[in-house]
């Protein structure tokens, strides 16, 4: 499964998170005050027939998470759920180079914003392989323009360096 | 014309070289596109319609029939390479083929895939030349309220049985659903949680939550893992498996049962091949006698899943060629292609066209027998490279992947960094728990569940209880009650057997 579920067994390396339990009564508690914020928002759709649905799922997801808060009375209280994060700086950097690549893609174009962010992404991940680095960028970024912008002629935003 | 008469003529018009030609290309096509995430089969075909003006109609019906039959199966290359569906019916081929390229017999499970997307395809191929009238009008006993309770019935056992955890499935199931009323009300025409942003009235594309969900969360674990030296490139690298599956007849009632179920699953209108895939893998674990080696790399899982979503393809055409309603958005596009030629699907091109139509099914046939060469081959020599190479340039380039294949689909910025939030959320949806297969499901099973229910409020004059009063509605109604109860019954039994350990 791709899934990581709260096992009592870590997988070897793995860093344990917090108690299992302590971890799905946060869950519970943020699903909880999520759907209210959407129990508000669905009480300003104007129409009465088109909120009836979303207030189903609405109260679907209430009684959900109260018996996720509930079950984390009858399950033993010492089973350790996974970490979330295996490295936090990594996961860091690579989450805001990539929202950082994200708005770039808006303003300089897809290719001239990949151009940097590929290479550089993976050096900072800790390539030092700077040939292949290289590479395997100008490879991509061609196999990319031949298959979207030659066959299937798909428009895409302005590149500031090349005007494509 | 009689049907015999029809076929013969059909055999000898699909063996003309340039329908030959058209069909290897499309189905290469239809692989590489497939095998590209955010670019599906659809889009392909949709794509293709404008270059089919000019065409034979029968060429271009080929093409269309390789690109379908190869975007499908192209869904598996990424799914077991790199964990990332191609297309969403592909999701349960990454729960075995993952762990099997992490375990270096990545060859075999793309061979596995390729074969028995094949056999899925010539299964359905050979339903839609036979049974095409007879099981078109199964779907006439079906009414709003019965659709209703199939979507239903679809994303509870999705949620519940695909999982270790049904209750954190139902949530994710649920998530889902509410990211499919965002945007205007299809029925009342209201806006819904759009918060007064443009870009929300029109509502989220699966396909942006499908790449967000399932591109960025293996992306951000190949980042953390790259700066950990937890993954290295060896651990990626596809190696020459160190034997090679030959146990292809403990595949047989797997690839038969898939297959049934793909055909029947295609056939209901708005189910779709990705629904069929997650039937037939929970069917394969149910029924085998170690299910626990599901998810865990088996190959029983990969042909269950690529089985059953291949044998959706044909038979999701059975109500657009007999009845001209098209069954899902892929064919919706293929009934365009017809339209393009002047060609009008329904119960009159069978007895106006029989020639073409036949024609159109035996390349849907051959085209999936194409697989048995072109799949395997294609697989193994072009995108399997691709896992030789390190960590800390997959992760980019699945960025780069996931955001150029969003942008293209309606040239949307706002829709890439939609995908980014999707990504973190189904980054930490998976790290605590939550399967993330329901809330695709939810989001695509949503909108058409909403707009029956209601449509069967309407015909029942708001009655509810009449929403559930029809034989069909109440079978399928036991059968979500029985599979609501099954997480029950296995917590109540566990508890049990924890009461018993304790006091021995």
């Amino acid at each position: 499964m791709t899934q990581n579920n709260v096992d009592e067994k870590q997988a070897p390396g793995e860093k344990p998170g917090v108690r299992a339990v302590v971890q799905d009564r946060v869950l519970a508690i943020l699903i909880i005050v999520a759907a209210t914020f959407f129990w508000i928002e669905a009480g300003k759709i104007r129409a009465a027939e088109a909120q009836m649905f979303p207030r189903a799922i609405l109260i679907l997801i209430y009684t959900l998470a109260g018996f996720l808060a509930l079950r984390t009375f009858f399950t033993p209280s010492e089973q350790r759920a996974p970490a979330i994060l295996t490295s936090l700086p990594a996961f860091a950097l690579f989450v805001v180079a990539s929202v950082i690549y994200v708005a770039s893609v808006s303003n300089v174009g897809f290719f001239s914003a990949s151009v940097f962010y590929m290479p550089v992404v993976a050096y900072l991940l800790g390539l030092r392989r700077h040939l292949m680095n290289l590479a395997v960028t100008i490879i991509f970024l061609v196999a990319v323009y031949v298959v979207f912008v030659v066959f299937f002629s798909r428009p895409l935003p302005r590149e500031m360096i090349w005007g494509l | 014309m009689s049907m015999q008469d029809a076929l013969l003529g059909a055999i000898v018009e699909i063996f003309a070289w340039q329908n030959l030609l058209a069909m290897i290309v499309g189905l290469i096509g239809g692989i590489i596109v497939g095998a590209l995430p955010g670019l599906t089969a659809t889009m392909g075909i949709a794509i293709l319609i404008p270059l089919t003006f000019t065409m034979e109609p029968l060429v271009a019906l080929g093409m269309v029939a390789g690109i379908y039959n190869g975007g499908i199966y192209g869904g598996a290359i990424p799914a077991i390479l790199l964990g990332i569906p191609g297309t969403s019916s592909s999701i349960p081929t990454t729960f075995d083929g993952v762990p099997l390229a992490r375990r270096g017999d990545a060859e075999n499970a793309l061979r596995v895939s390729a074969y028995s997307s094949a056999i899925g395809g010539i299964a359905s191929g050979v339903a839609l030349l036979i049974l095409a009238p007879p099981l078109a009008t199964v779907t006439l006993l079906f009414g709003p309220a019965e659709y209703f309770w199939v979507a239903a019935f679809g994303m509870c056992s999705i949620a519940v049985l695909l999982g270790d955890d049904a209750l954190k499935g139902l949530v994710s199931a649920a998530i889902g659903l509410l990211i499919g009323t965002i945007g205007i009300d299809s029925v009342s025409g209201h806006e819904r949680f759009t918060f007064d942003v443009f870009y929300l009235t029109g509502g989220f594309n699966f396909i942006v939550l499908l790449a967000g969900l399932y591109g960025i969360p293996p992306a951000i674990n190949l980042a953390q893992a790259a700066a950990t030296s937890a993954l290295t490139s060896s651990g990626l690298t596809i190696t020459r498996a160190k034997e090679r599956f030959r146990n292809w007849r403990s595949l047989v009632p797997t690839w038969i049962r898939s297959s049934s179920i793909g055909i029947i699953v295609g056939v209901l209108p708005g189910v779709g091949g990705t629904m069929a895939a997650f039937l037939s893998y929970n069917e394969a674990r149910r029924v085998d006698p170690d299910p626990t080696s599901f998810g865990k790399g088996s190959y029983k899982g990969i042909a269950a899943a690529e089985c059953g979503n291949n044998a959706d393809n044909a038979s999701a055409l059975i109500p657009t060629l007999t009845l001209g309603v098209p069954g899902n958005a892929v064919a919706a596009v293929i009934m365009g292609a017809f339209l393009v030629q002047g060609l009008q699907p329904g119960p009159g091109l069978f007895r106006s066209e029989p020639v073409l139509v036949y024609a159109f099914i035996l390349q849907m046939i051959a085209t999936a027998a194409m697989l048995f060469f072109l799949g395997g081959m294609i697989a193994l020599r072009v995108f399997a490279p691709v896992l030789r190479l390190p960590p800390a340039l997959i992760a980019p380039i699945v960025i780069c992947l996931s955001v150029i294949g969003v942008y293209t689909i309606q040239n949307s910025i706002f829709d890439i960094f939609a995908l980014l939030g999707f990504g973190i959320l189904g980054y930490l949806l998976q790290a605590t728990g939550f399967p993330l297969a329901p809330v695709v499901l939810g989001l695509i099973l949503g909108p058409m569940a909403e707009q029956q229910l209601r449509l069967a409020l309407i015909i029942a004059r708001g009655d509810i209880v009449a929403v559930a009063s029809s034989t069909v509605s109440l079978i399928i109604i036991g059968l979500i009650a029985l599979v609501l109860l099954i997480p029950l019954i296995r917590f109540i039994r566990e508890r049990l057997r924890a009461r018993q350990n304790r006091e021995a």
